[in-house]
């Protein structure tokens, strides 16, 4: 899941990559309030990005090259 | 039949069965009330199913429906009626099931006969004109003289289709995985053409769905020969005629070996799932002309 301005703009270059095992979900200020996972994730001014699996998310971190390694970590 | 004759699928909405209100034959659409109509007058009922896009549809409703001798014998032996699969998916799912226990190829047209209660008991697609009626009188001989024997063979293919619509798991365990996707593997790689792509033999399907298992397998267990039938079948298809080279969009299937002779329809379901494929292949192979297959 990604937060901030730059969210569908971090998800379109991450998409980039096939990754059949990854759904992308950016978090808008819409979004805030429906999906669970989501629930305390505010989206703030700078891009921050979630991995999440098994109902469990990682720490956040903020670039692209770091969601790279924790998704192939 | 005068020029302006039309049936009871003049009221319809669907293109396709709109397409068969002019026919002699006095189609009706799939309702309640005609069920009961066969019922009632104890006469067989016959259910052809087809799509506006379905070529076969239309050279059959073209050879036979539009046919008055034909049409004749259709109206005096049997209920007709006209279902569009993209209308009534059940109706053509439950038929399709029926067809598949009789051991009989599926396709459409599909066109099944019934008993007067709706139980069916004969079914296959496109026949000639010649043989489509042949089988018509064949039927009605063997509804008027040996009923019972239909009757019990209704019966038992009825049954079958109850049986088929529930999923029941022979074992308690779930399954393991690995077995599942060696066994698919197993059955499906002996036929791959490695020369052309797809599966060996004409006519050439595009199987977006097991091309996309393909690409994820090969993600997670990547192998030379996945790597290579993928690019294979993938840059012969987006070359061949199977693809629409100037309008864009696949064919439903080629019908030669080599991908070149397209057969008419465009699916939707089809294309939507083949964009998928070739944007997922994309970043994994780097074929410059995959981003132009829409």
């Amino acid at each position: 899941m990604v937060a901030g301005p730059q969210s569908l703009k971090t998800i379109r270059e991450m998409q980039k990559k096939y990754r059949p095992d990854v759904v992308w979900a950016p978090i808008t200020d819409e979004s805030e309030n429906k999906i669970s996972l989501v629930q305390d994730r505010k989206s703030g001014e700078r891009t921050t990005i979630y991995i999440c699996s098994g109902g469990t998310c990682q720490l956040p971190v903020h670039t692209i090259r770091e969601a790279e390694k924790l998704l192939t970590g | 039949m005068t020029p302006l004759h039309s049936n009871q699928l003049i009221h319809e909405s669907s293109p396709y069965l709109i397409q068969h209100a002019r026919n002699p034959v006095e189609w009706h659409p799939w309702k309640e009330e005609v069920l009961d109509m066969a019922r009632k007058e104890d006469k067989l009922m016959l259910v052809s199913i087809g799509y506006s896009a379905c070529h076969w549809c239309h050279v059959m409703a073209h050879e036979s429906f539009e046919d008055p001798e034909v049409a004749g014998f259709m109206n005096e032996h049997f209920v007709c009626i006209k279902v569009d699969r993209e209308e009534r998916p059940d109706v053509d799912h439950f038929f399709m099931t029926a067809v598949q226990l009789m051991g009989v190829q599926g396709g459409w047209p599909l066109n099944v006969v019934t008993l007067p209660d709706g139980q069916p008991f004969w079914g296959g697609t496109y026949f000639p004109k010649d043989q489509w009626l042949e089988v018509l009188i064949k039927i009605t001989q063997l509804f008027r003289q040996e009923r019972d024997k239909l009757t019990h063979h209704a019966h038992r293919l009825t049954l079958g289709i109850q049986q088929s619509s529930v999923i029941t798991s022979e074992k308690d365990e779930i399954p393991d995985a690995t077995s599942i996707i060696n066994d698919a593997l197993d059955a499906w790689s002996p036929q791959w053409d490695m020369n052309r792509g797809g599966s060996r033999g004409k006519p050439k399907f595009p199987m977006p769905v097991n091309l996309s298992f393909l690409l994820h397998l090969h993600y997670h267990h990547p192998r030379q020969a996945f790597e290579d039938f993928l690019q294979i079948t993938l840059s012969h298809m987006s070359r061949g005629g199977i693809y629409d080279q100037i309008g864009g969009g696949f064919a439903r299937y080629s019908v030669d070996e080599q991908w070149k002779v397209p057969h008419f329809e465009k699916m939707l379901y089809d294309n939507a799932q083949l964009i998928e494929l070739y944007s997922h292949a994309y970043p994994v192979f780097r074929n410059e002309k995959y981003p132009d297959m829409r």
